[in-house]
């Protein structure tokens, strides 16, 4: 099958205005420009809609917006050793006051006042975790991948 | 001493004429200086490319705040020899689609999602007295253009935003959005030809 038979791929004219083709494919398109005018419209609006999105300004934001970033070794070991720090306290705090609440003590009342609090927090977790993974499946996003 | 810095000294961008690599290989060294000229350098063009997915000036410094955050925290995994805008704009998208996820979802439990629309239109930003150069009407299509960009799927938005806003090389598109070189001009085309559909009308009036 020669060059000029073979079926056109429109995408050529993103690569033309882009500059991305090899001269053989510049070549192709810019025939077909001449021989083809719908290609010929659709190029020229996708070009002028690519120069009027290039000579968009947008207003910049003000200096005084930026905050102070940890930027340094040692701010970002501060950091994740806090975060590690703090993790690791609650877990283990957790685990042990849980550990020692339940092997002392018998009473229904006070083992209800000490886990209600963080045991609600799990609960109203689990079911906003629940709605989330539920509104996954529909998820708009879903296959815009990371 | 801990070093945090602030980015709102006076330093022009560019200052030292350092390579993106130079800078952070010095940052991750504790080099105050080069960090903050890094962040310089990037900051606002990751704030535009988020305002341009966005939409929305408050949304959009909340991201790139967030974002520029988690690039100099995450610094010492960067390969320095990569450029640094597809890596920082990488982030940016990440915590954009994380916001609209979010929104989604309170969006969807709020009592009054019936009535609110989740197509509606994005908000206008261009202020009147940006600089749009040219005629009335290729600043009449730069607005048709904005709101029309916010119709199109976030797959369309973000490629378009990245080629024909940021005018970013394929391969640095991507490498912001974690696809194949091959996919780039395809999927580009494909958004392209969706904007248009959508401006249809509007290109008849304005450039025929």
């Amino acid at each position: 099958m020669s060059q000029s038979s073979a079926p056109f791929d429109e995408e050529l004219l993103s690569g033309y205005l882009d500059g991305t083709l090899s001269h053989r494919e510049m070549q192709r398109v810019r025939i077909r420009l001449e021989d083809d005018p719908s290609s010929r419209r659709l190029f020229e609006e996708m070009r002028a809609l690519r120069q009027a999105a290039l000579d968009t300004r947008f207003p910049p934001p003000e200096d005084s917006v930026w905050p102070e970033l940890p930027r340094t070794p040692v701010s970002r070991f501060g950091r994740s050793l806090g975060w590690l720090l703090l993790c690791s306290w609650l877990v283990i705090v957790g685990a042990l006051g849980l550990w020692h609440l339940l092997r002392e003590t018998g009473d229904a009342l006070e083992v209800f006042l000490v886990l209600g609090l963080p045991g609600a927090f799990l609960l109203l977790f689990g079911s906003v975790l629940v709605d989330r993974l539920h509104e996954a499946r529909t998820d708009r996003y879903r296959d815009v991948h990371r | 001493m801990e070093a945090s810095l602030t980015v709102n000294s006076p330093l022009p961008l560019d200052a030292s004429g350092a390579s993106d690599a130079d800078l952070v290989r010095r940052a991750r060294r504790g080099d105050s200086a080069a960090a903050e000229e890094l962040a310089q350098r990037h900051r606002r063009p990751a704030y535009f490319f988020a305002l341009q997915l966005l939409g929305n000036r408050d949304d959009a410094l909340d991201v790139v705040q967030d974002a520029l955050l988690r690039f100099f925290t995450k610094l010492d995994r960067f390969d320095a020899r990569r450029p640094v805008r597809p890596w920082l704009f990488r982030i940016v998208r990440n915590r954009v689609v994380d916001l609209h996820r979010r929104r989604q979802v309170r969006k969807h439990d709020s009592i009054e999602a019936a009535a609110d629309d989740e197509d509606s239109a994005p908000l206008v930003l261009v202020d009147e007295d940006v600089d749009i150069e040219g005629s009335a009407r290729h600043k009449e299509l730069q607005q048709r253009l904005w709101h029309a960009l916010h119709q199109l799927s976030p797959a369309h938005r973000e490629i378009l935003v990245l080629r024909d806003y940021q005018d970013l090389a394929y391969s640095e598109i991507a490498e912001t959005l974690d696809i194949p070189l091959g996919t780039v001009m395809s999927r580009l085309h494909g958004a392209r030809k969706n904007l248009r559909s959508v401006l249809v009308d509007d290109l008849r009036d304005l450039l025929h």
